[in-house]
């Protein structure tokens, strides 16, 4: 009992100073929630058919996740959940999926605990994916304090 | 040996001294010697040299230029021009000591390897270059995909599609594997028009990128709703080598890009070819390059290794539907109307969990196209979402409830040609028609979406005893019927612009004309109703224009071997002209792949005018 508690302290100052370090100038803003608005961007009838890419996307070989790759792995992970909130809410809730198998090579999860990874996200569904203003940030703070919580996944968190 | 190396470091060393007042001008060495020279010439005039600067020959008589439209990507101020002169800098910059992230040796590493193979004796400097190694080391691959995100249904103009490529690396997963897109960048706020004009002269800037996979696959699969396929290539270690050297080199570098020609899919082959010159691959397209056609190509030089099929989320809706009995599938309806109400239901709660389970997933998989496809804005629907999620997690049932799907027998790239010529003979006259891009509804259906049509420069002219005379041009022709059901509730749509020949009066017209509407299932084809509003130009009208609109009905069946299409649109005009009325109904017979049978009755009237025929026709796909 007292190891799941000083698990989760662990956790919960991770998450914290990972925020801190990971800000909004490193690995995405952790600001995504699990259903944004829909694009209401206008959309050109020559748009698909021409290949067009509006605007302000990245570009270039290194604009990707660089800066996500210095530190734990569990920044990685931070930015992956930013980005693909739905797909894993969707993934999690059936607990199976390949963003939840993305998400388990990221943090490294053994093949022997991926099944205990897969079902914990299930089971804890309603404590990651809370509400629809839940974003990537509390999604992955919940993540965290999850895998503190369980013997075979606390390991996994560095 | 030594001496030439000892010349090359004395060369420099002087050409630093002299030029130390000119701080960073080019040094141009004279200290090769003429042998080397020789070299250089024979070997600035190689294929494998040319391709990694990107020239290409348009036609026989063009002077060769390279594609590349971004300054940095030349170390010698004649480099789009001339490979020579851009061989004789390349060289001269890697035979000097600079170190670091900007010297020539970092920024070109696919050129470094090329040249230290082709000419070992001169001992190029060996560079560090901390950025390269770093990125390189992160993205390193062993398998390159091409991957063909496919058109969609409902939306003709995806039909052009698109393609990118994915490296896979040490990532752990595919969806961490690293896609590379060369796409436009266009400027959101530009107008149709400008839009159009820029993407077809070149006027929006073009660059190579790279993203994580998820975000192409989010992108494509979820968002837009498109079946991707996979296409693992057949590439040596070697040759994903210099593949992932030379896109380093295209880092920022700018491509004009034309939406015809020089598109998405035109620079994959050139960057394939940069990587084996031997292939040819881009070659093969000089004036248009339609992704499916690449992939054709690719077939026919055998370097596909492998296919997957990943299917979209609206392909998914379909085949978890198909899976469902009818009670169940509305229940799936009404839980992702009211999920809070309908899981307290007995219907709801005396299901098996698979069955609970199934419910649960295409109601949330609805709810998901509700906000993307069809934007709804409803602040509820997200929670709902949500809400049966959370249900689903609380089902005793861990993995998926349905079968597997299976990949179709018939990919994009095995529909026909996208090139038709059309020989047409009616009573009294024939037809020659021609049609550019891409595929209509009479068209052989397979490869493609049913009830999608997009044509683009589609002409014919006609000839009879007195003339020779064009009937008809369409620049732009697009129909889409989807349709509605309890799951999806697509809009029907049509647009047009043109000229064709009425079969009353014979005079031709210029015409815009769009519509939408509504499509539904009925016997196997679609039954649709849009009203269509259109603006012609012609002598026939008042003031020689006219402003119609109306209703347009039509049915549409379409099979492997038949496609079958009847319509009929009667037009009132603004104004005092009276009223327009055309029926058609078409039979379309599909011999072969490249062969095609119709038959065609049109009837017209105008006022007091009344005209019908019927016309046989040859399609003939190339």
């Amino acid at each position: 009992m007292k190891k799941i508690i000083l698990g989760v302290a662990l956790a919960a100052a991770a998450s914290t100073s990972m925020a801190a370090s990971y800000g909004p100038a490193g690995c995405g803003l952790g600001s995504h929630v699990v259903f944004p608005n829909a694009s209401s961007l206008p959309e050109h009838v020559l748009a698909a058919t021409t290949n067009g890419t509006s605007g302000n996307q990245t570009f270039g070989m290194t604009s990707g996740t660089s800066g996500c790759d210095a530190g734990s792995p569990m920044a990685g992970v931070q930015n992956y959940m930013d980005q693909n909130m739905e797909q894993l809410a969707s993934d999690s809730a059936r607990g199976q999926g390949e963003s939840l198998q993305a998400l388990i090579a990221l943090i490294g999860v053994d093949a022997a605990d991926q099944g205990e990874f897969t079902q914990t996200m299930q089971t804890n569904f309603d404590k990651i994916f809370m509400a629809t203003e839940t974003t990537s940030g509390d999604a992955f703070a919940s993540l965290t304090e999850v895998m503190a919580a369980n013997e075979k996944l606390v390991k996994y968190l560095g | 040996m030594f001496n030439k190396r000892w010349y090359a470091v004395f060369g420099w060393l002087m050409m630093a001294a002299l030029s130390g007042a000119a701080n960073g001008m080019q040094t141009q060495l004279s200290t090769l010697d003429e042998a080397t020279n020789k070299k250089l010439i024979t070997l600035s005039q190689e294929r494998a040299w040319r391709t990694l600067l990107h020239y290409h020959q348009q036609g026989v008589f063009a002077r060769e230029y390279s594609e590349v439209d971004g300054e940095a990507f030349f170390l010698s101020p004649e480099g789009k021009t001339n490979p020579h002169a851009e061989l004789q800098a390349t060289v001269n910059a890697f035979l000097q000591q600079q170190d670091g992230d900007e010297a020539p040796h970092c920024r070109f590493p696919a050129r470094f390897q090329f040249l230290t193979q082709h000419l070992p004796e001169l001992k190029f400097h060996v560079a560090t270059c901390p950025q390269f190694d770093a990125w390189y080391e992160k993205i390193k691959g062993h398998k390159l995909h091409l991957i063909f995100p496919s058109s969609y249904i409902n939306s003709p103009s995806s039909m052009y599609g698109h393609t990118l490529l994915r490296l896979d690396g040490e990532q752990g997963h595919t969806l961490l594997s690293s896609a590379i897109n060369f796409a436009a960048y266009t400027d959101p706020s530009d107008d149709e028009i400008t839009y159009s004009i820029k993407g077809l002269t070149g006027g929006y800037p073009g660059y190579v990128s790279l993203v994580p996979y998820y975000e192409k696959v989010n992108e494509y699969s979820h968002i837009e709703s498109r079946d991707i396929w996979e296409y693992e290539l057949k590439l040596s270690p070697a040759q994903i080598d210099k593949f992932v050297r030379h896109i380093w080199e295209l880092d920022k570098i700018r491509f004009d890009y034309f939406f015809i020609d020089e598109n998405c899919s035109y620079r994959l082959l050139t960057l394939l070819d940069a990587v084996e010159p031997t292939w040819h691959l881009a070659d093969q397209f000089q004036y248009r390059t339609v992704p499916s056609d690449t992939l054709r190509v690719l077939w026919e030089k055998e370097l596909i290794a492998n296919v997957v099929f990943r299917p979209s989320k609206t392909t998914l809706i379909e085949h978890y539907r198909s899976q469902m009995s009818e009670p169940l599938q509305m229940l799936a309806r009404q839980l992702a109307d009211d999920p809070y109400a309908q899981s307290e239901s007995q219907t709801y709660l005396s299901l098996s969990a698979e069955d609970q389970a199934k419910t649960l997933e295409l109601a949330y998989d609805y709810t998901r196209y509700l906000a993307l496809k069809k934007k709804v804005s409803d602040p509820q629907l997200p929670k709902r979402s949500l809400k049966l999620l959370s249900l689903r997690a609380k089902v005793p049932y861990q993995g998926t409830p349905f079968a597997p799907i299976a990949t179709p027998d018939v990919r994009d790239e095995d529909g026909h040609s996208t090139l038709r010529t059309t020989f047409t003979l009616g009573a009294d006259h024939g037809e020659v028609g021609f049609r550019l891009n891409y595929h209509g509804w009479l068209d052989t259906l397979a490869g493609y979406r049913e009830g999608a049509q997009i044509e683009m420069g589609q002409g014919s002219v006609r000839f009879d005893d007195e003339s020779v005379r064009l009937e008809r041009f369409d620049v732009l022709h697009i129909r889409s019927v989807g349709q509605r059901h309890r799951f999806s509730h697509p809009i029907s749509w049509q647009v047009q612009m043109g000229y064709e020949r009425w079969i009353t009066d014979q005079q031709g017209q210029t015409q815009l004309r769009a519509g939408g509407g509504h499509a539904y299932p009925l016997l196997g084809g679609s039954v649709y109703a849009m009203a269509v509003a259109q603006l012609a130009v012609a002598d026939r009208f008042n003031d020689d224009r006219r402003l119609g609109y109306g209703p347009e009905v039509g049915y549409l069946w379409q099979s492997p071997r038949w496609n079958g299409w009847l319509s009929a649109e009667r037009f009132a005009s603004l104004g005092t002209q009276g009223a327009s009325t055309f029926a058609q109904a078409s039979l379309a017979y599909t011999v072969s792949k490249t062969q095609q049978l119709r038959l065609q009755w049109r009837h017209q009237a105008w006022r007091d005018e009344r005209e019908q025929d019927v016309r046989i026709s040859y399609a003939f796909y190339h």
